[in-house]
């Protein structure tokens, strides 16, 4: 009975030791050494938005879809300069306003044989005159704010001055490509 | 009586006796009064008032600033007190792709009652210097943080519908060696 009072009593001391030395090291270890005040800046937060577009084919605009393919007779049967137009509509679903920018993939973008211009505003009722497309991007219509839709129409013009052996066969299989970029006034 | 008391009292009385012969009274001895006056300590605070942020920003994109200004008021007394006044953006959390392409940057407008001075090679710190380092007159001057997502930060859809608290964010006045 004495021995295991002696024994508490020894290690006593040793466990009162151990909690000091870890108070001292909390207090030594203290990233502000010296005076040191603060003031509080008034809490705020900073929250980024989104830029998200969306593509569909016609009037109607797609909340979500990021591709889109024209109907394969839109373009089907074409004769020496003629010109066909389709309607095509961009979605603005994110946050932030941006501009649309078109270009056509680079084969495409160097035919002879069929060009390529696209205005804002649907087919039935264009609101500008087409900006004829090409490899580089180019900015088409006015800016397109977050949580609304615009429409533009894509005229494919076939060359009158097409050979003559082009007939019956793909003169172009393009792809337009639509760039939403930032817009900032 | 048991064995360990009587222990305790012998080794009370061993006690008295050292007291005894180890006393200062002994013989003759003086004093003298050394009248070395008060140690005053100085004082070290800041205090911001009236700050507000400029704009209201519901969904940050590139390009996008707000600016938080405040009057700053700073007691620095103390012969040889050196301090310096800071923020601290590393004290700020949120998404890591938001938080890479922030800014935040502290400038400081007219100063009265001393200097702060931007230090050479530390962003967004300032030495500050009383004109008059005995008394608690304060320094004061309006500083604005400035919180920038520049519109070059990113590219694509990098940082998108992320956040950032700036609530760990505060003027900060550190003594300094």
């Amino acid at each position: 009975m004495r021995e295991r009072q002696a024994r508490r009593s020894l290690m006593l001391p040793a466990l009162l030791t151990a909690s000091i030395a870890l108070v001292a090291g909390i207090s030594v270890g203290g990233s502000y050494a010296l005076w040191n005040g603060g003031a509080p800046i008034s809490e705020t937060e900073v929250r980024s938005g989104t830029l998200t577009a969306t593509v569909a084919v016609g009037d109607t605009g797609s909340p979500t879809a990021t591709s889109a393919a024209f109907d394969p007779a839109a373009f089907d049967g074409m004769l020496p300069g003629e010109a066909r137009s389709e309607t095509l509509t961009v979605g603005n679903t994110g946050t932030t306003t941006f501009l649309v920018a078109a270009s056509l993939d680079a084969t495409s973008a160097g035919s002879a044989a069929v060009s390529w211009a696209l205005a804002p505003g649907s087919c039935a009722a264009p609101a500008a005159a087409g900006v004829q497309l090409g490899a580089a991007p180019q900015n088409i219509g006015g800016p397109l704010t977050g949580a609304t839709f615009s429409s533009y129409c894509l005229t494919v013009t076939l060359d009158p001055e097409v050979p003559a052996d082009a007939a019956g066969t793909t003169v172009a299989d393009f792809t337009l490509i639509l760039d939403a970029n930032q817009y900032r006034p | 009586m048991n064995r360990l008391t009587k222990g305790l009292i012998a080794g009370g009385a061993g006690l008295a006796l050292l007291i005894g012969s180890a006393g200062t009274l002994a013989l003759w001895n003086d004093a003298a009064t050394l009248d070395a006056g008060a140690v005053d300590s100085g004082v070290l605070t800041v205090n911001a008032t009236g700050g507000t942020w400029d704009n209201t920003i519901t969904a940050w994109s590139p390009g996008d600033t707000a600016t938080y200004t405040a009057d700053v008021s700073i007691v620095a007394q103390g012969d040889n007190l050196h301090s310096q006044l800071s923020i601290d953006p590393s004290s700020i959390t949120g998404d890591p792709e938001l938080l890479a392409a922030l800014q935040i940057t502290m400038s400081v407008g007219t100063t009265s009652g001393g200097t702060l001075t931007p230090v050479a090679g530390q962003s967004n710190t300032f030495d500050v210097v009383s004109a008059t380092p005995t008394t608690t007159a304060p320094i004061t001057a309006p500083v604005t943080v400035t919180v920038t997502f520049p519109a070059d930060s990113v590219t694509g859809t990098v940082a998108q519908a992320q956040s950032v608290q700036l609530s760990g964010l505060q003027f900060l006045l550190q003594q300094t060696p």
